[in-house]
């Protein structure tokens, strides 16, 4: 399977600066039904159509990135998904990996957004805040019960984002990648059936990004979350994702148009002498899209 | 010999400014807690203020020196009747700013959380904030007579409005993007407001706070020098109707004094539960240094 190759690879890379933990890096891929299964029809701001037809499903322990230039709809996609927007055409469906409740979303934002009034460990704890049942209604209290044994502990997320001896910080006391590992940490803690990533890396140095790569993969694999990466850098995506999809422009489009949609559909090779080649087959996939638009 | 020494000056030129700079930050450490810098104009009006009078450049009984005031005062807390003038002041300026305050809290972030609320309220708030607070006093006199009601009504009109507008103005400054973060997470109305909005908008709340508190003096001396039997408002007519310069100015200084010391306290507690911010303010920020890379 191309996605564990790449796990090796990678983890290859980074053994002389980081201790990656020892996770199983089992894949047991429901093959049958997606965790996420994404059929939008358009999104609209306004007149202007910013989404066409996108679809694609994502399993779990498997990652997606979605490709594309700044302003062609892959932040609006991401939104819709995580359920901050909802006036989208089409289906979203996602499946919670246990029937016995909702399904979860774990979002990091493109900036950490951590409240900068609490501290590391209360950060991630705020994400379980929602997650405690209404004193008014038991119904729910029956529900949630058995899911909270299944929840990672905050000791055993800050340790795998190498935050052991930050977690009394105040967020004006960490750097940015620190704090991006947080904004991580606090995505995870609810045991999310899909991870949602927004450009999480975009304002990162190179080792760190590469860092959070790797830690994203393991994520991946150790938590079977459904993980989508939104992102405008080729290298990022083709060196993360086992399928990339790339959305056409849409900025250049008539008002009327239909939208972004996917104009490219790769699953990266496990080769790493590959990656360049692919890296240089998606900009020149984005430039025609570009010059089209222009047309 | 000269260019063999050019080289090392060069080098160092740009060495000193660190040092001085850094020098500069060790003094405001040390030196400013032993001498607070903001005494110092005080103490020589006083002392200029005093020689002028002993020279018999202003009359005694326009503008007493210091020292007369000094008697005053020792005189007014030596038969506990300051104490007391104080006691009545200050129980009246936190009444009126506690139901001042907490109605302009309360009604400000239903205004700035609901726009349905915010346009049937905020337009006749607004009208009403137009008519200067003093304007109030023939009205509350006529309604609530001359006693302690009046008195605490018009202080809790002059705390609400900046407490109401601080509110409103902060809980609407809040970072769309933290709040977008409990929105995902799907937290309750009530969980919005109590773990996001309110933390987030605190810095502004406690502006509006000491506004208010400072207004709350304001008004606090209006009531009293229209109709009051004590309090430091009573002082001051007391002294302009029996022609005693010096307790008009005793009432000036303690009154000062107590706004002062009351923002003080409120600028304290603002310290303390405001340390998570990132500011300029260095002493605000002395835990910065504790940043840890890991």
């Amino acid at each position: 399977m191309s996605s564990h190759a790449g796990l090796q690879s990678d983890n290859e890379m980074m053994e002389a600066s980081i201790h990656a933990p020892e996770y199983a890096s089992t894949h047991e891929r429901n093959t049958a039904r997606p965790r996420l299964r994404i059929a939008i029809q358009q999104k609209r701001f306004g007149a202007k159509a910013v989404l066409g037809k996108v679809a694609f499903d994502v399993h779990a322990g498997e990652i997606i990135a979605v490709l594309g230039a700044s302003g062609c709809g892959k932040s609006t996609l991401l939104r819709a998904i995580a359920g901050l927007d909802q006036d989208w055409q089409g289906a979203i469906e996602i499946h919670a990996a246990n029937a016995h409740r909702a399904p979860i979303v774990g979002v990091v934002y493109q900036e950490p957004r951590l409240m900068p009034w609490l501290t590391v460990e209360e950060n991630i704890a705020l994400t379980l805040v929602a997650a405690e049942p209404a004193p008014e209604s038991n119904q729910t209290q029956t529900v949630d019960a058995p899911n909270k044994n299944t929840n990672p502990s905050i000791d055993g997320l800050l340790q795998a984002v190498y935050l052991e001896n930050a977690r009394h910080c105040l967020p004006k006391q960490l750097s940015g990648g620190m704090a991006q590992r947080v904004a991580i940490a606090r995505a995870l803690v609810r045991a999310p059936d899909v991870l949602l990533l927004d450009e999480p890396f975009s304002a990162l140095d190179i080792l760190t990004r590469r860092r959070l790569i790797s830690l994203t993969r393991e994520i991946t694999a150790h938590f079977q979350t459904a993980t989508v990466l939104v992102t405008h850098d080729p290298d990022e995506a083709v060196r993360l994702a086992d399928r990339v999809v790339v959305l056409a422009h849409s900025s250049t489009a008539p008002p009327d148009a239909a939208g972004a949609t996917i104009c490219a559909d790769i699953r990266p090779s496990s080769d790493p002498a590959d990656k360049f080649r692919e890296v240089e087959g998606i900009i020149a996939t984005l430039h025609h899209h570009k010059q089209a638009a222009h047309r | 010999m000269n260019s063999l020494t050019t080289p090392p000056t060069t080098a160092i030129s740009t060495q000193p400014t660190a040092l001085f700079l850094s020098t500069i930050h060790n003094q405001k450490r040390n030196w400013f807690p032993a001498f607070p810098l903001g005494l110092v104009l005080p103490i020589s009006a006083l002392l200029i203020w005093e020689a002028v009078s002993a020279l018999g450049w202003i009359t005694a009984h326009l503008l007493p020196p210091p020292s007369a005031l000094l008697r005053t005062f020792t005189a007014l807390a030596g038969d506990g009747s300051l104490a007391v003038h104080i006691g009545v002041s200050a129980a009246r300026v936190l009444t009126g700013f506690v139901i001042g305050g907490s109605c302009g809290l309360l009604i400000g972030a239903l205004v700035a959380l609901n726009r349905r609320v915010n346009d049937l309220v905020d337009p006749s708030l607004q009208a009403l904030r137009a008519v200067p607070s003093l304007a109030w006093v023939p009205l509350l006199l006529l309604w609530l007579g001359i006693d302690v009601a009046p008195k605490l009504t018009l202080i809790a009109i002059g705390t609400f409005f900046p407490m109401y507008l601080a509110t409103v103005a902060s809980l609407r400054d809040v970072d769309r993007k933290l709040v977008e973060v409990g929105r995902q997470l799907g937290f309750r109305k009530r969980q919005l407001l109590t773990k996001i909005y309110l933390p987030a908008a605190l810095p502004g709340l406690f502006t509006g706070l000491r506004t208010a508190l400072g207004l709350g003096w304001m008004f606090l001396v209006a009531a009293e020098l229209i109709a009051a039997t004590s309090g430091l408002g009573y002082l001051l007519t007391d002294g302009r109707e029996t022609g005693r310069t010096d307790l008009v100015l005793v009432a000036i200084i303690t009154l000062a004094l107590l706004g002062k010391s009351s923002d003080a306290v409120l600028v304290y507690i603002e310290r303390l539960s405001l340390r998570w911010r990132d500011v300029a303010d260095p002493q605000a920020n002395s835990d910065r240094e504790g940043i840890k890379h890991v």
